[in-house]
């Protein structure tokens, strides 16, 4: 089963009893919201220009809900703090 | 249940999940041990592990995800660096997107961690005063 970087992050996150996160959970606001932009450029369904301002490439779609949310919202143009700081996306 | 919807009903709030728990102990492993040849130069990663890699690192998970002692993150997590510094010409990672893992979320965890302890450092300061209060009798 091919899992997406979000899920490995989240899976690794999670305690061996499934119940709670290793570390404390203001970490992950942006390290799975940062998971998510990486796995759309991997995708190619993002990309940065030189500002890195994220610009959403909406032609090709994916079979995960997730990254089908987190695109329909990069596309606003915005930077990656924006989306990691503000959006929390995951 | 598909990892997707464990991802969707868990990601958005992972922490108030208890009720909802994420149970997939061969999976995890799986990645885990995939890290651990990585990191043993036994593999060699490809974009998307290395992505994970540092992760791991800038969400502070090493020490978890390795069953590490506190004294051994250190030298891990530069075991790690040394991984990400080797493998980052892959063509596949922008260079902005380097920017972006090693730089901005870098910035981010530093003030998380300053903002930590600094709430750990005013909550000292309250117990200890709270304490002196008591064994003083007050100071007023």
């Amino acid at each position: 089963m091919e899992i997406s970087l979000p899920e490995s992050l989240l899976f690794l996150a999670i305690d061996q009893k499934g119940n709670n996160l290793h570390s404390h959970q203001a970490c992950y606001l942006y390290s799975l919201a940062g998971a998510v932009l990486l796995e759309l450029l991997l995708a190619k369904r993002v990309g940065f220009q030189s500002d890195k301002t994220v610009v959403a490439n909406s032609d090709v779609s994916s079979n995960d809900d997730i990254l089908e949310e987190a695109i329909q919202l990069c596309t606003i143009p915005n930077n990656t703090i924006y989306w990691t700081k503000f959006k929390k996306m995951a | 249940m598909r990892a997707n919807k464990l991802l969707a009903s868990n990601a958005r709030n992972p922490w108030v999940s208890s009720h909802r728990p994420i149970q997939n102990t061969a999976l995890k492993e799986q990645i885990i041990q995939r890290i651990k040849e990585i990191l043993d130069y036994q593999a060699t990663p490809n974009p998307k592990e290395l992505m994970l890699l540092s992760l791991i690192k800038t969400s502070k998970l090493t020490q978890s995800v390795f069953g590490l002692k506190l004294k051994e993150v250190k030298s891990t997590e530069d075991k790690i660096q040394e991984v990400l510094n080797k493998k980052y010409d892959y063509k596949e990672i922008d260079q902005s997107l380097r920017m972006f893992l090693e730089e901005d979320l870098g910035r981010y965890y530093e003030a998380l961690e300053t903002l930590t302890d600094a709430i750990g450092t005013i909550s000292d300061a309250i117990a200890d005063a709270g304490g002196a209060d008591g064994g003083d009798g007050g100071s007023d």
